[in-house]
């Protein structure tokens, strides 16, 4: 039992309606591929993501925070359940990822190995642990959208996490703060740039790059 | 198993788990006194938000408060919605009312009024009766019947009091029959001074009656003697 009010501070809600308030479809097949087939490449799926971190017009996201492959049906799912859940003249959303552009290539059933690559079976979209898949925004709160947003995280095939302009305001000054406030004054950094007990022949290329942060 | 694969990673070298271990994050020690840590929040406490609707909900408490001349704290035992308004309806046959506030909203109504002593008794399960009247015996009999309120203070008149001064003022007797008491006292205390002032004289007068008497009965055995 414990008595407390709801405060029901005025909100401004002068937030611009943009030109297209719904996710776009995306194709399921890029036009003018340069290279019909590719190496795996599993470069584009490592390490933290360069681009699309930060929210740009958007309120409220849902951010990777591990690598992995989106395929063009959980692009649809995405699309499809955003716009069966929310209303679209009070929310919007945005896409953060590219239609699907990396080809993976399959073997058909029954089939001997040998014989060379096989064919194109789908188009996937690379994504880095700490890229936005999605932007949302407009005149809601975030309670509002959590569960839409829930929803959706729960069936992409990489860890995510929902995050909002002050929640990640507060990650990156959380950071900052552990860095400063560090008692252990052994740093992977240092013991890695310096060779201590020839660690070098246990680490690889990333980890003097990422420094046991992503592998 | 590749290092990058999504769905189980590769298993870390035994070295390369130590170095992860090794240097870890450490909380920094705290220097403080552990009379300091225990009582100080470690968290800065979040800032106050004006609220609107709590300001609003103390206005109305405040005035309630300043409109009655009998306002009664209780500790709420756990009433339920049932209990409640039995006690409501019981109270209401002698003008009372039963008001459940929250102890923010009653912070805010008494701040700075004369009411702010009440701060001391404020706590979460509070429950207010409130009266026009200062009909303290109806309502601690009714208190005393509901059984799950218990008194923590009250102000009647403009006079704070305790639980057990409440109850010394709800014995005492009315006005008129107070005022025949205080007469008779100072009645009383003429009629003790007119007897005071006449009892020496009273006390001289019976012993010479006496000695007088005995006078006459010891001349009396003389001459029967001579």
């Amino acid at each position: 039992m414990c008595c407390t009010l709801l405060s029901f501070l005025y909100q401004p809600t002068d937030i611009p309606i943009p030109e297209k308030t719904k996710l776009t479809f995306k194709n399921k097949v890029p036009q003018n591929l340069k290279w019909k087939k590719s190496f795996k490449n599993l470069k584009d799926i490592r390490g933290p993501a360069t681009a699309a971190n930060i929210l740009t017009e958007g309120q409220y996201g849902i951010m990777a925070t591990t690598g992995g492959y989106l395929k063009h049906g959980h692009l649809e799912m995405i699309r499809l359940t955003f716009g069966r859940r929310v209303d679209s003249n009070k929310v919007f959303a945005r896409w953060r990822v590219n239609a699907p552009h990396k080809p993976v290539t399959k073997k058909g059933q029954g089939q001997r190995m040998g014989g060379g690559k096989g064919n194109v079976d789908h188009y996937v979209t690379a994504v880095k642990a700490g890229r936005l898949i999605i932007e949302v925004w407009g005149k809601a709160e975030l309670q509002e959208v959590m569960p839409v947003l829930t929803e959706i995280r729960k069936k992409l095939p990489f860890r995510s996490k929902i995050v909002s302009v002050d929640s990640l305001k507060e990650e990156e000054e959380v950071e900052k703060y552990l860095v400063e406030n560090n008692a252990n004054p052994w740093t992977f950094e240092k013991i890695a740039r310096e060779n201590y007990l020839g660690v070098s022949k246990y680490l690889g290329p990333y980890d003097y790059k990422w420094f046991g942060r992503y592998r | 198993m590749k290092a990058v694969n999504t769905r189980m990673k590769k298993p870390m070298h035994i070295m390369r788990a130590k170095l992860m271990k090794l240097t870890e994050y450490e909380k920094p020690k705290d220097l403080r006194p552990m009379a300091e840590t225990c009582t100080v929040f470690l968290r800065s406490l979040e800032a106050k938000i004006d609220n609107p609707t709590q300001t609003f909900y103390a206005k109305m408490c405040r005035r309630s408060l300043e409109s009655s001349k009998l306002v009664a704290v209780f500790h709420n035992e756990g009433m339920d919605a049932e209990d409640t308004i039995r006690l409501r309806r019981r109270l209401m046959k002698h003008n009372m009312d039963v008001k459940i506030w929250g102890m923010q909203v009653v912070q805010e109504a008494i701040h700075e009024t004369k009411f702010r002593h009440f701060e001391d008794i404020l706590h979460r399960f509070n429950l207010y009766v409130i009266s026009e009247e200062p009909a303290v015996l109806e309502l601690l009999k009714v208190a005393k019947r509901s059984g799950r309120i218990h008194l923590l203070g009250g102000l009647v008149e403009d006079r704070f009091m305790s639980p057990k001064q409440m109850q010394e003022y709800s014995l005492s007797p009315s006005l008129e029959v107070a005022r025949g008491q205080l007469a008779g006292i100072l009645n009383s205390s003429l009629s003790r001074t007119h007897s005071l002032l006449q009892s020496n004289q009273q006390n001289l007068a019976t012993n010479l009656e006496q000695l007088a008497k005995g006078k006459v009965n010891t001349d009396g055995k003389e001459e029967t003697e001579v």
